[in-house]
């Protein structure tokens, strides 16, 4: 299986916010539309390093990861074994429990 | 009726009726004339608490003495005066009734002719800020104002020039001359307007903040990280703020700011919306659920906690249930840069408060396992003004 690695700061923004589009260019459903999304479909590996950036607002992370579980294209087990988050930078370390708290949450 | 009836018979008759039915045609138009001709001016109540503070121009135009000036005043119009301590933590209810009756002012469309600040002898930031916002507001209905700043203490005087008050309204900034102690400097106030239909780059806005606090201020912020925070407070303002039309009487903004006091070595970075508040926006997953019911008893206050502690309510409580879509994460969000974590860090001392309606939200650093407080307050404050004081 081929692997993917997606650096939020690099290939997307350093100052992501918000939940929708309409809340700016660089929001969580962008990031999870446009990049996400097509990643796990093309059947690959993901690994998202939440390196690179300012810092992230609950909004956008939750709609991102939350929003890729409420979107029910893919299910838990696939999302566990294909899906990694991590964070390159240990200043950004804070932000992987809470990803892995709102995927979590996402699922009850 | 019943002479004319006997006296004019036939076509005689029939002519008077019609002369009669057009003399009161006539008449109904000139009425109609003469109304809209008289701009209706609602009526401005005003309270028995807030007779300090407000007065109405009654009669004729008046002469107002101030100082060695004269100020004429017009009739109908209002003169506002600011109490002796305005300030939210010292003296909330005097500071929130004079805001109060500026934005009645202002909503209402009443011509204020005077704002007396001879009385002010000490203001706090946040006043400053939320008075400052309202001025931003009352320019455009008001393009000819004039100031008197010659009876305004000097260091109040150095203050609102700091924060852009008399840049903002148009006029020439006096020049203060108040020794070489300066409690706390500003950084200009900055609005921002909230429109429904264009995208925000809440990211740009709060990305570029913590750089330009440490070049305007001179100083290092070092391991403090106040853009998850700031990012969700714009993106509350955005989404909640202003999404009832009914508050369209003024302009959807919102206000930023950041004071410095070198002598404390403290920052306050403060944020403020004149919109429906955090109360007023609270969302349940059910609106017809008997959580929905219970929670819309609750006071201002009350629910105002609940937005900020109901993270940690999750796990089996009533705050579960009251998550939408993986809402609700905002709030605690907000109070994350002055909890003590690993994440940031600020020293002990530091403070948030959130004034929304009736209700405030105190958390502190040195409060255990991160519980704020609640305060009920007696008099509403119109949107939300967060306030972090950061101690570096």
């Amino acid at each position: 299986m081929s692997s993917e690695v997606i650096v939020v700061g690099e290939k997307f923004s350093k100052t992501p916010a918000g939940r929708y589009n309409t809340d700016g260019p660089y929001s969580g459903a962008r990031f999870r539309d446009e990049l996400l999304v097509p990643a796990l479909m093309r059947g690959s590996e993901v690994t998202v390093d939440l390196s690179g950036v300012i810092g992230y607002g609950s909004s956008f992370l939750e709609e991102a990861f939350g929003g890729l579980v409420r979107l029910h294209k893919f299910d838990k087990g696939d999302l566990a074994t294909r899906l990694h988050i991590i964070a390159s930078d240990p200043r950004k370390q804070c932000y992987v429990s809470r990803v892995e708290r709102y995927m979590r949450e996402a699922w009850l | 009726m019943m002479g004319i009836r006997t006296r004019l018979r036939g076509r005689k008759a029939s002519l008077f009726v019609e002369r009669h039915r057009y003399r009161l045609h006539i008449l109904k138009v000139k009425r109609r004339k003469r109304f809209r001709r008289r701009s209706y001016v609602p009526p401005f109540r005003i309270s028995e608490e807030e007779r300090p503070f407000v007065k109405i121009i009654k009669g004729r135009d008046k002469n107002l003495v101030v100082g060695a000036a004269t100020i004429r005043v017009s009739k109908g119009s209002l003169v506002i005066t600011l109490p002796e301590i305005f300030d939210f933590q010292k003296n909330y209810e005097d500071s929130a009734r004079v805001i109060a009756i500026f934005r009645r002012a202002l909503e209402a469309k009443r011509k204020i002719s005077y704002i007396d600040f001879e009385k002010l002898k000490e203001i706090s930031s946040s006043c400053i800020m939320v008075f400052s916002a309202y001025a931003d507001m009352w320019k455009c209905y008001a393009p000819n104002v004039k100031t008197k700043t010659q009876t305004w203490l000097p260091s109040i005087a150095r203050k609102f020039a700091d924060i852009g008050f008399f840049k903002m309204l148009g006029f020439t900034e006096p020049v203060v001359n108040c020794g070489s102690y300066i409690d706390q400097e500003f950084m200009p106030l900055e609005a921002k307007v909230v429109m429904p239909s264009e995208k925000c780059d809440i990211g740009a806005i709060a990305g570029g903040l913590q750089e330009r606090i440490e070049k305007y201020f001179g100083i290092s912020l070092g391991g403090v990280r106040m853009y998850d925070s700031v990012t969700e407070a714009i993106y509350n303002v955005h989404d909640h703020a202003y999404r009832d039309l009914k508050h369209k009487s003024l302009p959807f903004k919102w206000w930023f700011s950041v004071a410095y006091s070198r002598e404390e070595n403290e920052l306050t970075v403060m944020i403020f919306d004149h919109g429906l508040g955090i109360p007023a926006t609270i969302k349940t997953s059910n609106k017809f659920s008997s959580y929905h019911r219970y929670i819309s008893k609750w006071s201002d206050a009350a629910r105002l906690y609940l937005a900020f502690e109901r993270e940690r309510r999750r796990t089996g409580g009533p705050g579960l249930r009251s998550l939408i879509n993986g809402r609700g994460h905002g709030c605690p969000d907000i109070a994350r840069l002055i909890s003590p974590n690993d994440e940031n860090e600020v020293k002990e001392s530091s403070r948030l408060s959130v004034i929304s309606g009736r209700g405030q939200y105190v958390l502190k650093w040195s409060d255990k396992d991160g519980r704020g407080d609640k305060n009920e307050l007696a008099v509403k404050l119109q949107g939300t003004l967060i306030e972090w004081r950061i101690k570096l």
